[in-house]
């Protein structure tokens, strides 16, 4: 089942209610009604019974285009598909906690702003390089992202001396906006927010912060550290995705927190 | 001197204006297909979504900003323990 939500640009938070009789695993997907490959939420979840999603949406499109439907039957209409039940969809405000972000820092403020216009047009943008509104930061977005011809797995990488962000198309067509956000702002951290430019846990949190306290969804920060990680596993990326998980495991109540 | 009922009465009309606009609950409207072929005209996004602007092939690259000292760098702002 495909539903229409007028979304009209807001912050906000859409709350989809579905019923099932048995144990059903049930998609969910929010897109861009207008602009291509461009998707806010993209997750399943067995229900049996009652559940509610909560899709949080910093930024949104003017019409939103709510898939609903049974993974194991496929998309079908109301009708067709008696195995759950859509009760109603419903916006809700947008918690944030902006007092988590250095919006002092005339840096992230620009940076968010820059990534928030990428994430969101990445869809329908071409390959080439990007610049910020004030030319402080440069994203190269490239087909692929490749040392001596060999394509690498990563989405994105910084160039430590430089602070040139380079983006794989080929990857982040696919991501979702909080996918992608994350991921620049994980970027963007290394250079600019890190006390050790190299350190790859330091940035993780560091962009994460930013990331949560905007509002976006905890379970696509999940997502796209864990099929990043999955393309490269190590012991150092397992411990990296353990202590991701207890930052946003601990994010609401601040416990991550910890004073110099 | 002011009724305290109509002080209550309108703390209770806040409250419930608050209620009603915090959660909307919406009509369901079901589409049968999506409209993937419709053209994206970005100049009818707000500011904020614009796409990002993009440089001419072969204009040099602006060199990106460096890491600027601010008093939350020093400590005063949380950190993280990578440890």
């Amino acid at each position: 089942m495909i539903y229409t939500v007028p979304t009209r640009y807001e912050e906000l938070t859409l709350v989809v209610k579905v019923y099932t009789n048995s144990a059903v695993n049930i998609k969910l997907k929010v897109v861009d009604a207008d602009q291509p490959n461009t998707t806010f939420t993209d997750r399943s979840k067995i229900v049996d019974g009652e559940s509610i999603f909560f899709v949080r949406m910093p930024i949104s499109p003017k019409n939103a285009l709510v898939y609903v439907y049974n993974e194991e039957n496929g998309n079908l209409t109301t009708g067709q598909d008696n195995s759950f039940e859509v009760d109603s969809i419903s916006k809700e405000m947008l918690e944030k906690k902006l007092d988590v972000i250095d919006f002092g820092n005339p840096l992230v403020r620009s940076f968010v702003n820059f990534a928030t216009k990428f994430s969101y047009n990445t869809g329908s943008l071409t390959s080439g390089t990007y610049v910020s509104d004030d030319k402080k930061f440069v994203i190269k977005y490239m087909p692929v992202i490749e040392d001596n011809g060999q394509e690498q797995t990563t989405p994105a990488r910084i160039e430590l001396n430089t602070g040139v962000i380079e983006v794989s198309k080929k990857q982040f067509i696919d991501f979702t906006v909080p996918n992608r956000m994350a991921i620049l702002l994980h970027e963007f951290s290394h250079v600019y927010l890190n006390n050790n430019a190299d350190d790859e846990v330091e940035a993780d949190l560091n962009g994460l912060l930013i990331y949560l306290g905007l509002g976006y969804p905890r379970i696509e920060a999940f997502e796209v550290f864990a099929s990043t990680f999955m393309n490269a596993p190590s012991q150092q990326n397992k411990v990296r995705f353990d202590k991701i998980k207890n930052f946003i495991d601990n994010f609401e109540t601040h416990n991550t927190y910890m004073f110099e | 001197m002011i009724d305290k009922k109509l002080i209550y009465e309108g703390v209770g009309a806040l409250v419930l204006l608050v209620i009603f606009n915090s959660t909307r609950k919406l009509e369901l409207k079901e589409v049968t297909q999506a409209n993937p072929s419709k053209s994206f005209d970005s100049s009818s996004l707000p500011h904020y979504l614009q796409p990002p602007l993009r440089l001419n092939d072969g204009e040099p690259i602006p060199t990106p900003v460096k890491k600027e000292f601010t008093l939350n760098l020093i400590g005063s702002y949380p950190r993280f323990d990578t440890a």
